[in-house]
């Protein structure tokens, strides 16, 4: 049973997994649609400009 | 009305023929929601929506209310979708050309037995098999000025399984909700199941929907069965609470043999709750629909009646054919003429042809293909001909009847699916909530319009002994038996 305190975190290590989670929720909440943009622009043959991916409105 | 996403969702599914509207336990008492429970708009909004490349979408919604949340009058959410299913915006259509039966919801005529193809026709019908890659969607939406994110991926894994990714964050509130369905089909569709879990509550959940698609039917006297019934299920247990949850569900599809217009009848059942709901949904015409659906509580004894009603307005006939997502429901016309044939030689590339039918009327067709092929055969003898002859005979009028019934059926829903209607009034009215809500949708110069309101009754007050002459104003109550209690636009745009 010596070896368990190894297995207990710091309260050093525990506030750096949450900060390291809380960047990675972060990352993917903001990072989730210029992924699906970037998609969307990199499967396309003709790489439409950002702004024609990005607007609503109907292209000319 | 369906959003412009939701639309390009239901297609990429319909295109790879996933159809879950018609093989889901979820969507099992869709046609009584969409009739009874329909959506009343609540504020103006309005959605400005693109197809900005072959294979990506987007959607601009802008909404304004005062949100009791977030004291914001102008909010809204910006929405992104790609996919990697590159004909798809072949079928996705704009505002101004959309069929109106296929941007509300409606009425939905059951098809488990989606699978059909035909050679060299529709290639989305058949999409799965000629894309090399998984078919996949990716979808985002962005909600503003709150940032909140809904994030989708479907990911069709072969042609029997497919995973559903839904992830919901807040970085507001620190929320962070992720639900993953796996389904998975059997190949002839009789049974779809669907494994859930969700990291909200360690949610785990199970649905099957079974569709056992009888074979000839004894009492119609017919060779084939133009009915559906599906049974299905569903179990739920969250882990942390571990909190049960079930029900069970029945569901019956018919057409009237007479008019070929389609029926419903669905039967659920709750044992935790002691909830029984029963529905009957009829198109009553071709402009016409009307569903009643009963509530009854075992345990508290308390019942609910509502009903709905669809009316549809016309405009003018089309002249071209239908859009190529409606291509998929017109079912089996150029098999009319083997049946017709009944003494005549059969194809031999039926199935070379590339047609499957559904199933519905497979089981029929096979047994009146026996008969003639077996005509066909070199080696049979002269009095085998002749017996095979009197049995031709003697089944031919029952042929006859298959044919004269599903032309009726096939006739009513291309009729439906060809007719250019403009608008669609939507009622519906619960006899225990005393309420009715009204709703118009329709086509308005290239743009999606709905406009409704819901209407309460009111209670009377009782009178003041107050000396004040009352005004007229404040007598409202009395003289109005019915008050709105939600009015809103919705206003879509698609390019």
């Amino acid at each position: 049973m010596q070896f368990l305190p190894s297995f207990i975190l710091s309260d050093e290590s525990k506030e750096r997994i949450t900060k390291v989670l809380n960047l990675t929720h972060n990352l993917a909440h903001y990072g989730w649609i210029p992924f699906v943009l970037y998609l969307g622009w990199a499967n396309t043959p003709n790489k439409p400009n950002l702004f024609n991916l990005l607007s609503p409105l109907p292209s000319v | 009305m369906l959003n412009y996403m939701e639309y390009v969702a239901r297609s990429f599914q319909n295109a790879t023929n996933w159809n879950p509207s018609s093989n889901s336990y979820e969507y099992i008492t869709e046609t009584a929601r969409s009739l009874i429970d329909f959506q009343i708009p609540d504020s103006f909004r309005f959605q400005l929506s693109n197809n900005s490349s072959n294979v990506s979408y987007n959607t601009l919604e802008v909404t304004t209310k005062q949100n009791n949340l977030q004291n914001k009058k102008v909010h809204g959410f910006l929405t992104y979708l790609y996919t990697n299913m590159e004909n798809l915006h072949e079928i996705i259509l704009s505002s101004s050309k959309i069929n109106l039966q296929d941007a509300t919801q409606t009425y939905k005529h059951i098809h488990p037995s989606y699978y059909k193809r035909r050679r060299g026709h529709n290639y989305f019908d058949n999409g799965i098999e000629k894309s090399k890659d998984n078919l996949s969607l990716y979808y985002g939406r962005m909600y503003y000025p709150s940032s909140d994110l809904e994030a989708m991926i479907i990911k069709r894994l072969n042609r029997n399984n497919q995973m559903t990714l839904k992830w919901l964050s807040s970085s507001a509130y620190n929320f962070n909700i992720m639900t993953l369905y796996w389904q998975n089909k059997s190949r002839q569709n009789r049974n779809f199941q669907e494994f859930i879990f969700s990291t909200n509550d360690y949610l785990c959940g199970y649905r099957i929907l079974h569709n056992s698609l009888s074979t000839s039917s004894k009492f119609n006297n017919s060779l084939y069965n133009n009915s559906t019934l599906s049974i299905g299920a569903e179990l739920w247990l969250s882990l942390k609470s571990m909190n049960p949850g079930c029900s069970t569900s029945l569901r019956y599809c018919t057409h009237s043999a007479n008019t070929g217009r389609p029926l419903t009848l669905t039967v659920s059942y709750n044992p935790l709750f002691g909830h029984i709901s029963s529905s009957y949904s009829a198109k009553t015409s071709l402009s016409s629909t009307f569903c009643t659906r009963y509530d009854f509580n075992i345990y508290s004894i308390e019942s609910n009646l509502s009903f709905g009603w669809e009316f549809w307005g016309t405009g003018k006939q089309k002249e071209s054919l239908l859009p190529p997502n409606t291509i998929n429901n017109t079912s089996i016309v150029p098999n009319m003429a083997i049946l017709n044939n009944v003494n005549g030689t059969i194809p031999n590339n039926i199935s070379d042809d590339g047609i499957i039918l559904d199933e519905h009327f497979s089981e029929g067709t096979r047994k009146s293909q026996i008969l003639p092929t077996m005509e066909l055969s070199p080696t049979t003898s002269e009095s085998q001909q002749k017996l095979l002859q009197d049995l031709t005979y003697t089944f031919s009028s029952s042929l006859e009847k298959i044919d004269k019934e599903m032309t009726l059926i096939d006739k009513f829903q291309n009729k439906f699916e060809m007719t250019n209607f403009t608008s669609v009034w939507k009622f519906s009215t619960s006899l225990r909530d005393k309420n009715l809500k009204a709703k118009w949708e329709g086509k308005f110069r290239g743009f999606l319009v709905s406009i409704g309101t819901e209407l309460f009754t009111t209670t009377p007050e009782p009178k003041t002994n107050s000396s004040k002459p009352a005004f007229k104003h404040e007598n409202n109550n009395s003289v109005l038996p019915l008050h709105p209690a939600k009015f809103g636009i919705e206003i879509q745009y698609s390019s």
